[in-house]
């Protein structure tokens, strides 16, 4: 009940009381007038008008993985003058995933005192600007009640979790001039034999071909294929039509996850490694290498949801200009009919296109329903579509959710080309 | 809900007793009241809780007619006590935890309750006196309160500067 209302409702109840005791000019009417006034008057006088508060909220951590448990503090302090009730709630999302204790508190304060209202939360992933803490205080009788946003920015990022995987070999047409881990096509310093050539003077002797020489009777060198730093560029496909599928939610979260991955083991093999979140808008984190592009990138994840628009409706409209010519382009998504086009033209375009498809597994039992009747229908038609991806040259892994991507990257991407 | 709904039970029964013994049949129906108020107070409806204060309101002045003061004036002052509780009650539903009810309810009870008390004191030493008014004289009181009820809301209005917004927005 707001204070206003209050006044009012006394006020005109008063006025009423006063009018019926005059126009009967009744007195013992009128007499029951000063209940009432004095009521207002009083209450008015006695309840504090002043209004200063400081608010303060703490968090655990400021950044941490999904599923970490983050401890939530707000602490209201009364220095002086103030209202004699408080109530300190926190209305944004963090307040929906509270695990322990209560992110809504009332207590009564004296100058001096303080309000510490403390909850744990599971949040999920993504970006909490936290910025104002709600306030509602009022004196005891309820004649001043005010209420509002006070504000303590603390905000916090809550990262994909994601496992730790194995190198993905990449071969893209073009590499950098900087040591890294892919296969750069040309003769070098490295561990994997790539040619041999004749001999020429101030060669390593080390690098000589016995063999060859025993047989045809010439010096002939070992040449070794260099590895050298790639661009590489990590789609993750947040269409809405692409997830309409059983379980399609926690599908994509996986694909976050997996982007995560494969992200961070990108950078950990020296390659300048950007993202790209194509769904219903683009964001785009520009190629970098080193842990600042790192967290950039989780950052990113951390933000990513599905969505809609006409513009982005396919993937023929994927801005092809942001990739470099001739790097990797590593593509994370559930797929979904005419996609297959897309990914053709990029193959033709020089890029070294790899594809991951997440996915869950249905049971034999869910088989059986119309739906699963439906969904292996679906299945099939997908795996047409990953067929023509894979004539095209395009590298496929379908990716069952439900097993590590380790093992996945391990079998299927590790290999060399 | 108990603070709430038992001093307006009481307050009720004071002021409907002195109107039932008039013999009135239809004094039953004035229950209603009672039934809104804890409907107000359950279903968190200040509207509710409005019709019932100013039906015990009225039920007071009629006792105060009929000729029991006493039981009217004690029902206005028990009434205010329970319009102070029930907006508490309401206050408080919106937390999720309230640290230290019991001294809330305390503070706000013993508050009221004074208020209340001095008004019906003072309602009580003012009853013996007998003044007599001229027409014309009443006429100037009505218009006196009219104006004073009309500008009372703004000078109260201008005191508290800014309703519904904290003046001291700051953090530490």
């Amino acid at each position: 009940m707001d204070g206003n209302y209050k006044v009012a409702t006394e006020l005109g109840l008063l006025a009423l009381v006063l009018v019926t005791g005059l126009i009967l000019t009744n007195p013992a009417v009128l007499l029951l007038a000063l209940p009432i006034v004095l009521h207002v008057t009083l209450g008015l006088v006695l309840c504090d008008q002043g209004r200063e508060l400081l608010v303060r909220r703490s968090l655990s951590a400021h950044r941490i993985y999904e599923g970490d448990r983050l401890a939530v503090e707000l602490v209201v302090h009364k220095p002086g003058d103030g209202p004699d009730l408080v109530l300190i709630s926190e209305e944004t999302e963090l307040a929906g995933h509270a695990i322990e204790g209560s992110a809504s508190l009332a207590k009564r304060i004296l100058a001096g005192e303080t309000l510490v209202a403390s909850y744990a939360a599971r949040p999920l992933r993504g970006f909490y600007p936290l910025e104002n803490a709600r306030l509602c205080a009022r004196d005891l009788l309820g004649f001043v009640t005010w209420e509002g946003d006070f504000p303590c920015p603390t905000p916090l990022w809550v990262l994909p979790r994601y496992e730790r995987v194995g190198r993905v070999m990449l071969a893209p047409r073009r590499t950098l001039s900087l040591p890294g881990a892919a296969r750069s096509r040309r003769g070098g310093v490295g561990v994997q034999f790539f040619a041999t050539r004749p001999y020429v003077a101030g060669d390593d002797l080390r690098r000589l071909n016995w063999r060859a020489l025993a047989r045809r009777g010439k010096l002939v060198v070992n040449l070794y294929e260099e590895e050298r730093a790639a661009e590489v560029t990590v789609v993750l496909d947040g269409r809405d039509r692409v997830y309409q599928i059983p379980n399609g939610r926690e599908i994509f979260d996986q694909a976050v996850r997996a982007c995560a991955a494969l992200c961070d083991s990108a950078i950990r093999d020296g390659h300048r490694t950007g993202l790209l979140l194509y769904g219903e808008r683009l964001e785009w984190v520009p190629a970098g290498s080193g842990r600042m592009q790192s967290e950039r990138i989780v950052q990113g994840l951390a933000r990513a949801g599905l969505g809609s628009s006409e513009a982005f409706a396919d993937l023929g409209s994927l801005p092809t200009r942001l990739f470099p010519g001739g790097s990797s382009v590593i593509i994370v998504s559930a797929f979904a009919p005419g996609d297959e086009q897309a990914l053709g033209m990029l193959r033709a375009r020089g890029y070294d296109v790899l594809a991951l498809v997440p996915h869950i597994t249905l049971s034999h039992k869910a088989e059986q329903t119309p739906s699963g009747l439906a969904e292996r229908l679906l299945a099939l038609e997908r795996e047409v579509m990953l067929q023509v991806l894979m004539s095209a040259g395009v590298r496929v892994s379908v990716w069952d959710v439900n097993t590590p991507l380790a093992s996945l990257v391990k079998t299927a991407w590790r290999r060399r080309l | 809900m108990i603070p709430a709904v038992v001093p307006y039970l009481v307050a009720f029964g004071l002021a409907w007793a002195p109107v039932v013994s008039l013999g009135f049949p239809w004094t039953l129906l004035l229950l209603l009241f009672p039934a809104g108020w804890l409907a107000g107070v359950i279903r968190s409806s200040p509207p509710a809780l409005t019709l019932g204060l100013y039906g015990l309101v009225g039920l007071a002045a009629w006792a105060a007619i009929s000729g029991a003061f006493l039981p009217g004036l004690a029902a206005m002052a028990t009434g205010l006590v329970a319009w102070d509780a029930a907006g508490l009650s309401l206050w408080l539903r919106r937390a999720g935890e309230v640290q230290d009810r019991a001294q809330i309810w305390q503070g706000l009870l013993l508050r009221s309750c004074s208020l209340a008390s001095i008004g019906a004191a003072l309602a009580l030493a003012f009853a013996p006196l007998e003044l007599a008014l001229p027409f014309w004289a009443l006429v100037i009181l009505l218009l006196a309160v009219w104006t004073a009820l009309a500008v009372l809301p703004r000078v109260i209005n201008s005191r508290r500067s800014s309703d519904g917004d904290p003046d001291c927005n700051r953090t530490v």
